[in-house]
């Protein structure tokens, strides 16, 4: 059985790699060898390669100084018309330039560019957003350092022509790749867009997967109508089975942050300190001796249907205002469904549930100092209406004395309460109730 | 024939796939429930598309701690100002609604003359919005609303540890363009493709601790013979009445339901399949909005004071002594996003499960001050994910960009998204008022 390249994929209709295999080998699932023409590669005509709108294009070659040359072509053999070409110029240094129908529409430095030829990954991917128009985003990494260039573009897509050639390293042996084909160490071509991110996990280094304890959703592969799945005197079962999967796949779509704030950094933004002033605005958390619950900070939003868990995070800064030291900042969210503040007794008492009560005790220097997210965990969600309270409590020193106490100042820098599924069981890890 | 649904928020239904499966006997049974449960869908959501509130500050304009003085503005004037804008793709078959957390109003001037006069206490909330479905004149609504005034000499906020906490009350409104109601061959007309411009103004000492705009869904309806089945976002399994049918309307799901006779093509696999696709292209987060207004802004303005930067070098906007994306860093939530992973951009084989992405639009209420040097705004997820957006106009307007940004794969997956911002050089700014980010649907 032939093993596939990992970044053969189903959209691909061409894949080079010259570690995998010789560089002519077509690693995709169309198996269809490029011509080894010695200083460049070739086929002529290439109607697999004649694509435009929804493209993926990707090579990955050493670029040098003194690097210039084709790197990938579509169009004529005599070099005029063209679908694309992804050339390098010498534009007081080596440039990488991305034209569509012979049009020049970017053009990015390679970033960090050494005094010898070193790999990089040149990505460009395009999304139909019209008829006849396109929004381009091209990335360029150096595969040593990992610094990305990154450029945008909205154009006009050009007229594929599947009777023109496809070139990797020349165009029909003209403007050839000063650095050799052995300069080019990868080719991909694709009949869909690629995110960044995608190319990311392909070319440049593949991520960990996160540690998740909730619930993911991810979109089946919507099927095509035309296929007989649903066609005349076919039973329902398969396409209604995977209808009804894609909805238990869509049913959380929508859910979207509950907070998700982001405040000023600078010297001037607000701050907190063990005062809590104005005192006015900050209550003491229910039943808690130290959090307070602060005004600036609470929120009244609705929750998605369904939705009885969330996660939340704030960034933080912390510094003294003299000394080095600060005390240790306790923090919390908590949530109800009626505040108790203002409940006069009449209807269902307030439910209520807070996090973790997270401690951080680093200073940062100064205001403008890097800070830090702290993860407050789960909260269960109480809702009334749809909608549920929300505010964040502050505490320092766990109200405690603390020779930093008087010193420590604290500013919010961000607050994210997000949406996570299932409801959890009574008693579940850090979700009070 | 016209279908209608109302919309009422849902929670979903996951009907047992065993009896759809390989060998089964087909029955109408499963197919009815499984229908059924692809109507649920759509109404299963509650998107924040704006919001506004003290957002961090420790002061309000209508400052209680500042007696007005006559013949000079120390206090917020009666006229409206703009503290908030935001634009959205609604949802299909969503309207708006929001909800404001105040505490008692304090004080408010009028100009009399020359003169700046003390009126007593007192505000008001307001929030237009304007849909616009591209075709039809654009609906208008706008709802104010008057928080409580203060009772305290001055305007005063009440004394004591906490004591305001206890003076919280809210203000609440709908923003349903009253048309939608009328018929469904209007509610039709307004089902999909609806954009919604909202502002939202303060007037006069109201103290609001977070007013939020959301979406609530309302009517959605579809012309069984005249629209294509491409565009439904719901399936509407449903009788003429807007009613769930009690059954499948035929007793044996063997043949094909379509319309290629003419007919109604609900009912059947190719809508079922069509609604399926649609759903995963169209449904999708807010991802977040922000203003630049702070209570803290003098009380003269009429429009929330802009966030500028003349950095030629990108910086981030709220952050402008860091220089790039970090993940240490300050950011919007961006783990939740993931819950709308498509396909195309984050299936198995393109992202193989450890990354997640989504098609975003990226909006910003924004200009440059000099337009022979335009600047730029970068919202980032990461070194390799950013949506890019030209600001190149000396006027305020809405731009818009196209991105498709990293994102966590579900709400305990900590990503957090971060704007950057450079200006072209020669002394001009970029300025930012507004954000609006949603998920980029087609």
């Amino acid at each position: 059985m032939t093993a596939l390249h990992r970044n053969s994929k189903a959209d691909s209709v061409l894949l080079l790699d010259a570690v995998a295999d010789d560089l002519q080998v077509d690693l995709s699932q169309r198996r269809t060898n490029l011509a080894d023409e010695t200083t460049y590669l070739a086929e002529e005509p290439s109607a697999r390669a004649a694509i435009a709108g929804d493209r993926e294009l990707a090579v990955v070659a050493d670029i040098g100084p003194d690097t210039t040359g084709t790197l990938l072509y579509h169009g004529h053999a005599s070099g005029d018309p063209y679908t694309y070409r992804i050339v390098v110029a010498d534009d007081f240094g080596p440039v990488v330039q991305f034209y569509e129908d012979g049009e020049l529409i970017i053009e990015v430095d390679a970033p960090e560019l050494d005094s010898e030829p070193g790999p990089y990954l040149i990505h460009w991917s395009s999304k139909a957003t019209g008829a006849g128009t396109a929004r381009s985003e091209v990335m360029v990494v150096s595969l040593s350092s990992g610094a990305a260039a990154h450029a945008f573009d909205d154009h006009a897509v050009g007229t594929p022509n599947p009777a023109h050639a496809l070139y990797v390293g020349a165009v029909a042996g003209a403007n050839g790749y000063s650095g050799g084909i052995a300069a080019i160490k990868a080719v991909r071509i694709g009949t869909r867009f690629h995110s960044t991110v995608e190319a990311r996990e392909d070319w440049v280094a593949e991520s960990t997967a996160p540690i998740v304890a909730s619930q993911t959703r991810l979109e089946p592969v919507p099927i095509d109508t035309t296929t007989g799945l649903a066609a005349e005197g076919s039973l329902y079962g398969p396409a209604i089975l995977h209808a009804s999967h894609a909805g238990t796949q869509a049913d959380k779509r929508l859910w979207s942050p509950i907070v998700s704030e982001v405040y000023r950094q600078t010297s001037i933004a607000p701050s907190l300190g063990y005062e809590f002033e104005p005192a006015r605005h900050a209550v003491l958390a229910p039943g808690s001796q130290y959090v307070r619950l602060l005004l600036r900070h609470a929120w009244r939003r609705p929750v998605p249907p369904g939705c009885r868990r969330a996660r939340a995070r704030v960034h933080v800064t912390m510094w003294p205002t003299s000394g080095v030291d600060v005390c240790s900042v306790q923090f919390q969210v908590w949530a109800w469904d009626v505040l108790p503040f203002t409940y006069k007794g009449l209807g269902p008492a307030p439910k209520s549930s807070a996090t973790s009560v997270a401690t951080r005790a680093t200073s940062d220097g100064t205001s403008t100092g890097a800070g830090a997210w702290v993860d407050l965990g789960n909260l269960y969600l109480p809702e009334h209406g749809g909608l549920t309270w929300f505010a964040l409590g502050v505490g320092f020193a766990e109200g405690d004395s603390d020779p930093a106490l008087e010193e420590t100042r604290v500013r919010v820098n961000a607050v994210t309460i997000e949406p996570t599924y299932p409801t959890p069981l009574p008693g579940d890890f850090d979700i009070g109730e | 024939m016209l279908k209608l649904a109302k919309l009422h928020a849902a929670l979903p239904t996951h009907p047992d796939r065993a009896p759809l499966g390989a060998g089964r006997v087909a029955r109408a049974a499963p197919v009815h429930e499984a229908l059924k449960g692809q109507d649920r869908v759509l109404a299963h959501g509650a998107r924040i598309v704006a919001h506004v509130g003290l957002a961090g500050g420790d002061i309000w304009q209508a400052d209680a701690d500042l007696v007005p003085e006559l013949n000079e503005q120390t206090h917020p004037s009666t006229a409206f100002r703009v503290v908030a804008r935001a634009k959205v793709r609604l949802t299909p078959g969503y309207s708006l609604r929001f909800r404001a957390a105040c505490v008692r109003s304090g004080v408010h001037q009028h100009l009399s003359g020359a003169d700046w006069a003390y009126v007593g206490t007192g505000g008001a909330v307001k929030v237009s919005v304007t849909y616009d479905n591209g075709v039809d004149d654009p609906l208008a609504v706008s709802r104010t609303v008057t928080p409580k005034a203060s009772k305290l000499e001055n305007g005063l906020e009440p004394e004591g540890d906490g004591a305001a906490w206890a003076d919280l009350h809210e203000v609440l409104g709908d923003l349903f363009p009253p048309e939608l109601f009328e018929s469904a061959a209007v509610a039709r007309r307004w089902s999909e493709g609806v954009d919604a411009a909202i502002t939202i103004y303060f007037r006069g000492g109201v103290r609001v601790v977070d007013l939020c705009v959301y979406e609530a869904p309302t009517r959605y309806a579809r012309d069984t013979a005249e629209d294509d089945v491409e565009s439904y976002s719901t399936h509407l399994h449903t009788s003429g009445a807007a009613d769930p049918l009690p059954a499948y309307p035929s007793p044996w799901p063997m043949t094909r339901r379509s319309d290629a006779g003419g007919g109604d093509p609900t009912g059947g696999p190719l809508a079922a399949l069509h609604v399926a696709a649609r759903q995963g292209r169209v449904l999708g987060p807010m991802l977040l909005a922000w203003s630049s207004w702070l209570e803290s802004q003098d009380v003269a303005l009429t429009e929330a004071a802009p966030v500028s930067s003349t950095s030629t070098s990108w910086v981030q906007l709220l952050a402008p002594a860091v220089t790039s994306w970090a993940p240490t860093r300050a950011g919007w939530a961006a783990g939740s996003p993931g819950m709308a992973r498509r396909a195309d951009l984050a299936g198995p084989l393109e992202l193989r499960g450890v990354a997640a992405v989504v098609p975003v639009r990226v909006r910003a209420w924004c200009r440059v001050t000099d337009d022979a040097s335009p600047g730029a705004l970068r919202l980032q997820a990461g070194d390799y994910s950013i949506a890019e957006l030209p600001v190149t106009s000396e006027s305020w307007a809405w731009r818009e960009v196209l991105g498709w940004l990293e994102c966590g794969v579900n709400g305990d997956d900590p990503q957090s998204w971060q704007l950057l911002v450079k200006a072209g050089g020669g002394g001009s700014a970029v300025e930012v008022r507004y954000l609006a980010v949603d998920y980029a649907a087609g």
